[in-house]
């Protein structure tokens, strides 16, 4: 489930594994991942991926939920399916 | 017309925003009609160490260049990569590409040229030159080849960067579209379903992994289809 406070507001998820992983299966650069992140919505900027991805930073579940549909319209694109999980599945 | 002025005029300033296949055909072109004993001409250039496009000035060139392609060996791919020089003064004695002679003798082809295209630190492709008609080049030939690539290389780089830099321009400006079609759709959920915007995302997300439909198309079906 994702994290949230009693607020029901979400709090940053630790999934930057997670994402480099499934970014390894894809066939995209850091780029271009970053491109398609944005073009989904995504708001943090190419440097934030860069250091989520190296597990330094935690970050919105919802951003992370971007991010890892991004990965995965990717994987779509070489023929696998989705494997890259969302914050609710961390 | 010496090879050098030729090359400067015709690849100067007026060809900043031809596209790069045109600025591709005119280097081959200008390079068979300014340079000594030059019967067929082809140019390539590189990205990311492999060959990506491609001007020919007739079916020989076109022949020979593919060949190297396939095999991934080749006078004008090592001239390309590392923008060096290699002469083969003649296709029937040649050693070091043998392969490719063969070839090359059997088209008819005496004698070749083959330069790289040297920008700053690195080199964009390579000028391949092919003479018919036995006499190899000589010094004076090839040191106007070498400066002919020079100017070629210098208009070639200038038309790919400014290729890349439009292509760049359309991909964002696609991406701000769907963007924008997004926002929107999340937008209408939100009403119907009485959601945040958090929620109305993952809406999204969940309608894309179930259909296997790409998100951004989902929302514009969704977006579309309120519009009616």
């Amino acid at each position: 489930m994702p994290r949230a406070d009693a607020k029901g507001v979400t709090v940053d998820v630790d999934g930057g594994a997670a994402l480099a992983a499934g970014f390894a299966l894809t066939e995209l650069t850091l780029a271009t991942a970053w491109a398609r992140y944005h073009e989904l919505g995504g708001r943090l900027s190419r440097l934030r991926l860069d250091a989520y991805l190296a597990g330094s930073e935690a970050w919105p579940a919802l951003e992370h939920d971007i991010a890892s549909h991004a990965l995965n319209e990717a994987l779509w694109d070489s023929g696998l399916g989705s494997a890259v999980p969302y914050a609710s599945e961390l | 017309l010496d090879a050098r002025a030729a090359a400067h005029l015709a690849l100067g300033p007026g060809m900043a925003h031809e596209p790069v296949g045109r600025v591709l055909e005119r280097v081959a072109g200008l390079a068979k009609e300014t340079i000594p004993g030059v019967d067929e001409a082809s140019v390539t250039l590189m990205k990311n160490g492999k060959p990506r496009t491609v001007a020919f000035t007739g079916p020989l060139a076109v022949h020979l260049d593919e060949r190297q392609y396939e095999q991934g060996f080749g006078p004008c791919l090592d001239a390309a990569v590392a923008g060096s020089l290699i002469v083969i003064p003649d296709t029937t004695t040649e050693t070091t590409y043998k392969d490719f002679a063969e070839v090359a003798a059997r088209q008819g082809v005496t004698h070749t040229l083959s330069m790289g295209l040297p920008i700053a630190t690195s080199t964009i492709g390579g000028l391949n030159l092919y003479g018919t008609r036995g006499d190899p080049y000589d010094d004076s030939s090839i040191e106007l080849t070498v400066a002919f690539a020079g100017y070629a290389a210098i208009a070639l780089a200038n038309a790919a960067a400014l290729a890349d830099a439009l292509d760049e321009v359309a991909g964002m400006r696609t991406a701000m579209q769907t963007r924008a079609v997004i926002e929107q759709a999340k937008g209408i959920l939100m009403r119907d379903n009485r959601c945040t915007a958090d929620e109305a995302f993952r809406m999204l997300v969940q309608a894309s992994n179930v259909s296997n439909r790409k998100l951004r198309d989902i929302a514009l079906s969704l977006v579309e289809g309120t519009q009616h």
